[in-house]
């Protein structure tokens, strides 16, 4: 869980609200596609997209839909901005990307975090490992790069987004107490309107 | 047109139509004219089929993951099989197309304007052909439906076999509706399949250009 998700599970919970945190699972269909050579050739974008959209669907059913209906909270850690924005980083259209996960549940407030350059290289250091993160740093950092201007775009309005919400943008610089409160009164309001969800 | 030098004819219908063995029957026939042809069929993609046929069976089914997984099943076949055949010119004959799932979602309450839009990157047939087949028909060509294409998750009928009859009585009014609205080429599915064949070949020749048939062959094959 990542901490700013874990930050705001454990506040909403001392507002005396039950809290499940759901994180954004790749598609187990495109992991094994991917990791086949002789299936990776039919995983082009479009039909990645779509698999990562079935599978978010089957998802919500069971860990958002049903939470909530219970009057419980849920804190999507990663949510349909994320699958549009790597989408949009592969040249799909953003219109067509947007309605594959117009039919998931609307959060009620989007938090979107801002990952520093430092953040990004990270990642790519954590999920490749020093040996291929030499040989393949540039062309994932610039996917990852690409993925962040696309969230950025999302937030700004100018790309098609799945559903209207309203959008807090986190930037990694300041401590996460000061960085927090913007995204918690947003929060607070939408807890006070009967509303049980948060991206 | 689909803006390519090749030809794409779809085949729809309810189930037990007779879809895929004419589907064959054209690909054979525009072959045998020295037509380069190929076919490909609803549910038959490499990464999607195996998804598909889970979700179906599910406990509960998904009419929106399962329009999903429909549209990556049919990326996959445009992707790698349709659109590189039309851009060599070969004469594609699809064994359903957006349409089936469409409609399967749709029935079950899906939103008609989402579908379009998700099966938008699609190409445009050149011939679309209703095989029109009654639901009774149909169902006296079945042994078990599967309870997914029976519509058994919309509580029609506990039977399975009447679920069937409903459910396809909707699915024949739906494609009915769409063939009128669309212009589809129609043709009695209930006939023999040599009557059909020729209905459907006669259709193909002219939008493809290859000489007609040999006539007076006299088969009487049931469908």
């Amino acid at each position: 869980m990542s901490a700013v998700a874990n930050l705001l599970a454990r506040w909403i919970e001392r507002r005396g609200r039950r809290v499940h945190v759901v994180a954004w699972e790749a598609s187990a269909t495109v992991r094994r596609a991917a990791a086949d050579g002789r299936t990776r050739q039919a995983l082009t974008p479009r039909v990645a997209a779509l698999l990562v959209a079935a599978e978010a669907h089957r998802r919500a059913d069971e860990l958002i839909r049903r939470p909530i209906g219970a009057g419980d909270v849920v804190i999507a850690d990663r949510y349909a901005w994320t699958g549009v924005a790597r989408d949009l980083a592969r040249g799909l259209d953003g219109a067509w990307i947007a309605g594959l996960y117009e039919r998931l549940p609307t959060p009620a407030v989007v938090v979107l975090v801002r990952e520093q350059d430092l953040a990004i290289g990270r990642t790519i250091d954590e999920r490749l490992g020093p040996g291929r993160a030499e040989a393949v740093a540039p062309a994932f950092g610039a996917f990852l790069a690409a993925v962040a201007a696309g969230l950025d775009d999302l937030a700004a309005g100018r790309s098609p987004a799945p559903w209207p919400a309203p959008t807090v943008v986190l930037d990694l610089g300041e401590p996460l107490d000061v960085r927090l409160a913007p995204a918690r009164a947003v929060i607070a309001a939408a807890l006070d309107a009967g509303e049980g969800r948060a991206a | 047109m689909n803006g390519s030098p090749g030809r794409l004819v779809v085949l729809e219908g309810i189930d037990r139509s007779g879809r895929s063995t004419h589907a064959g029957l054209l690909e054979a026939h525009l072959r045998h004219h020295g037509r380069g042809a190929t076919r490909t069929s609803l549910g038959s993609s490499v990464l999607s089929a195996d998804a598909l046929r889970r979700a179906k069976r599910g406990r509960r089914p998904d009419p929106v993951e399962i329009a999903l997984l429909s549209a990556a099943d049919l990326a996959e076949r445009v992707e790698r099989v349709v659109d590189p055949a039309l851009r060599a010119g070969l004469v594609v004959v699809a064994d359903r197309w957006t349409w089936t799932p469409i409609a399967r979602a749709e029935l079950r309450g899906v939103d008609r304007d989402w579908l379009d839009r998700l099966f938008s990157f699609a190409p445009a047939p050149d011939l679309v052909a209703l095989l029109d087949l009654d639901p009774d028909a149909s169902l006296a060509r079945r042994d078990a439906p599967d309870p997914y294409e029976a519509g058994l998750d919309l509580h029609l009928a506990d039977d399975l076999r009447e679920s069937y009859r409903l459910f396809g009585t909707r699915l024949a009014g739906w494609f009915d509706a769409e063939s009128r609205r669309r212009g589809w080429l129609r043709v009695p599915a209930d006939e023999p399949v040599d009557r059909v064949e020729a209905r459907l070949e006669a259709a193909v020749d002219r939008l493809t250009g290859v000489p007609g048939r040999r006539r007076g062959r006299s088969r009487s094959r049931a469908t």
